[in-house]
């Protein structure tokens, strides 16, 4: 209705004045998720691997485990990173709090369990005989880990490509180790919860539009740079 | 082939760990010009200190953060040390800090006028500024109520209206929202129900249109007094405050020049001032 | 080339393999039949180092493969197999192939040239930039023992390759092994179900009988004249089992 198509026109509008503070809070949105994901990335798919790809006692638990923390309420995560940094917590002679360095390691936290998750699912849907195939040609257990993840690369890439539309979307963590601060630590969702809170609807769905957009445009280049191989 | 895509991932790798180091600076901040306030969302909401800030930053070359949060969280945020003070409008919440040891003492700056809206053909009957009477009047009725639930200073001025009514409320006609205000306000104008309400918002969102089946019917009197007091965290009990620049900032709230521009914040969106500056307040009102 | 001593392997308290002794030569063709599920690929596997026996020793080239690990992995990596169904990676033809000289550092010039010697050999001149996983059958199972040779194995481990192909590509597959042994001296072992392709490729055949190899001889002698009574009734399609 009328706040929708009033939304719609904002957007544009946002976007093509180049307002600097809609801008800002951009930028900032994809620094915070897309360095997040990097991390989540770089801890979550050799985590995921080890799990999927080794026996070892536990590993059922800490499959469980691991399915149970991707479905973390991000408030809650927030909540226990806020603890530990604040001032009075164990980490805050390191004056983390309300950085974007805070909100970055909240969305890590929760989006690792979520690519590892994913990582074992891929990799348990790779046929068992890659590994004797690999091995038979002569790759020793680190080779033939890495072969298996390159055969599950779509599966691995889906998990990052997930984990990265939780992190941009959520705002429960971010607001609470960020704080909402106009000019250093405000993205996009506290930005939009702030609109909608103060009853501007309009811009609310005009930032959530673009955030949208950001995020349909993202997955569509992941997915381009895949697509090269013809697959 | 992999040549391009291998560029494409590259250069995507190296934007972000630029734009890490990029904002390394902003975590460096804290320092001794540094003072992180935390305030109320409703107080917040008013633009008052959007406005009120950068004067200060600018004048003792400051930077300031605003943490907007409920109450009840602007305090323990403080208890915590994460802010070096509080601006909120919650008496009792602010009495039991200071008893606590947590802040020094109250800095009044500022009040208004809670309002008590609800459905245009007034199920209840209420009227006048006799605030007891008014809240039997909707519990006998068991006319619809929404609450905020939430210890925010709204919510501890309402559960103060009930107690001196001598009510308990309770029952379904008596609805808990958790939400805040804008929200509460849109709930009570589905159901056609009563709340208390801070002015701003409701004119906010009455300028909007969203709240056609709502009217003010209790526009002030003694027992709606709302009254905004700025706090300093006491840095004799929680360590790493900044508690010059906080003393600056009250100080600061006091002063004339800004007492004027409180004074007259407001009129040009809502036709009437939103506070009444602490030089302007009554002697009964200062409490 | 190898000598294997005590190999024993249970599965589930059953025991499939039992082989008291038995001794390879090096350079040869050996056949192994007998009824499916009776040990065949598990031996394989176990050669491979794929498996680990229950009990046994492997000597290789006259040295005990022991458990040092990078022992193991030298030895692992002189010798390579190709399994009944086609395992490809999913990327192209050329990464395939190339992929175990990848594993062990090569690059460049070097492997493209043995890369295409290799396709050309199978008859798959330009296949390079193809999907493997769009090839057919006997497209991806060529495919699998072209990356198995490019290696220059010293032993060729076949586990029933051609189970499943065309004459085409049997044909191919068996010209590949006959060409690696003659120019190469690569010792071939292979898994097989069809007599046929025993008699036409192996030196020596031997017949695996629960866990037991009953008969090993002269591929000629062995199809002509068995001597143990179980082959025979093997070979004569008579064995129950």
């Amino acid at each position: 209705m009328q706040d929708i198509l009033a939304g719609l026109k904002e957007a544009v509008q946002l976007l093509t004045n180049l307002d600097s503070q809609t801008y800002q809070i951009i930028f900032l949105s994809l620094q915070v998720s897309g360095m997040a994901v990097l991390l989540s990335s770089l801890l979550g798919i050799p985590l995921g691997a080890f799990i999927s790809l080794r026996n070892f006692p536990g590993k059922k638990i800490l499959m469980h485990l691991v399915n149970t923390f991707m479905g973390l309420p991000p408030v809650v995560i927030g909540l226990v990173v806020y603890l530990f940094l604040s001032n009075s917590g164990p980490l805050g002679e390191l004056e983390l709090l309300f950085t974007p360095q805070a909100m970055i390691i909240a969305q890590t936290i929760l989006v690792t369990p979520i690519i590892a998750g994913l990582t074992i699912a891929a990799l348990s849907g790779v046929n068992k005989n890659i590994a004797l195939a690999a091995a038979s040609l002569g790759a020793n257990s680190w080779q033939v880990a890495w072969t298996i993840v390159k055969e599950a690369r779509y599966g691995v890439l889906a998990a990052i490509i997930s984990g990265f539309g939780r992190a941009i979307a959520e705002v429960g963590s971010v607001i609470m180790v960020g704080g909402d601060i106009e000019g250093s630590t405000r993205v996009m969702t506290t930005a939009i919860a702030l609109q909608t809170r103060m009853g501007n609807f309009s811009t609310a769905l005009a930032l959530g539009l673009i955030l949208i957009v950001l995020s349909f445009l993202i997955n569509l280049s992941l997915y381009h740079l895949t697509q090269r191989e013809g697959r | 082939m992999f040549k391009k895509k291998g560029l494409a991932c590259l250069l995507t790798l190296c934007l972000l760990i630029i734009s890490l180091f990029a904002m390394a600076p902003m975590a460096m901040a804290k320092s001794d010009n540094h003072l992180t306030i935390a305030t109320t969302t409703s107080l917040n909401d008013t633009g008052l200190l959007k406005k009120l800030v950068p004067i200060f930053e600018k004048k003792y070359h400051a930077q300031v953060d605003v943490i907007a949060v409920g109450t009840g969280q602007a305090l323990e945020i403080a208890r915590k040390g994460d802010a070096d003070m509080v601006m909120v409008h919650s008496k009792s919440q602010e009495m039991e800090f200071i008893n606590q040891g947590y802040g020094e003492g109250r800095n009044i700056f500022a009040c208004n006028h809670f309002a008590i809206v609800g459905p245009k053909s007034n199920p209840a009957h209420i009227k006048g500024y006799d605030l007891p009477e008014i809240m039997q009047a909707i519990a006998k009725s068991k006319s619809t109520f929404i609450s905020r639930g939430d210890k925010s200073g709204t919510n501890t001025k309402e559960l103060s209206l009930w107690k001196e009514a001598g009510i308990q409320p309770n029952g379904s006609w008596y609805l808990e929202s958790g939400t805040g205000m804008g929200a509460t306000l849109m709930m009570a104008n589905e159901k056609k129900a009563y709340t208390l309400t801070d002015k701003a918002t409701f004119w906010t969102y009455e300028g909007k249109d969203r709240l056609p089946n709502l009217t003010i019917l209790v526009d002030g009197g003694k027992s709606l007094l709302n009254v905004y007091s700025a706090i300093a965290v006491n840095p004799n009990k929680v360590k790493g405050v900044n508690y010059s620049l906080a003393v600056r900032f009250i100080q600061f709230m006091k002063d004339m020049d800004t007492q004027k521009i409180i004074r007259n914040f407001g009129k040009d969106d809502y036709g009437q001032p939103l506070f009444i500056p602490k030089i302007l307040m009554r002697k009964d009102q200062l409490q | 080339m190898y000598e294997i001593k005590g190999l024993q392997k249970d599965y589930e308290e059953k025991r499939v393999l039992d082989i008291n002794y038995l001794r390879l030569e090096k350079g040869k063709i050996f056949g192994i039949i007998g009824p499916s599920g009776v040990g065949k690929s598990t031996l394989l596997r176990i050669l491979n180092l794929l498996e680990k026996p229950q009990q046994g020793e492997i000597y290789y080239q006259g040295n005990l493969v022991g458990d040092n690990e990078k022992e193991r992995l030298a030895y692992r990596r002189s010798m390579t197999m190709v399994f009944q169904q086609p395992t490809v990676f999913n990327t192209t033809v050329y990464e395939n192939i190339a992929y175990g000289l990848h594993i062990r550092g090569e690059r460049g010039k070097k492997v493209q040239e043995k890369v295409s010697k290799t396709l050309e050999l199978l008859d798959m001149d330009g296949y390079e930039k193809r999907q493997a996983l769009t090839l057919s059958g006997g497209e991806a199972q060529r495919v699998c023992l072209a990356r198995a040779v490019v290696l220059d194995p010293q032993v060729l481990l076949l586990d029933e390759p051609t189970a499943s192909l065309d004459p085409y590509n049997v044909g191919m597959i068996e010209k590949m092994v006959r060409y690696l042994n003659k120019e190469k001296d690569t010792t071939v072992i292979c898994v097989t179900h069809n007599m046929f392709q025993a008699k036409r490729l192996a030196h020596e055949t031997m017949f695996l009988w629960e866990g037991k190899i009953v008969e090993k001889r002269a591929t000629e002698d062995f199809f002509a004249q068995p001597l143990d009574p179980r082959t025979k009734a093997f070979l004569e399609g008579k064995m129950i089992y």
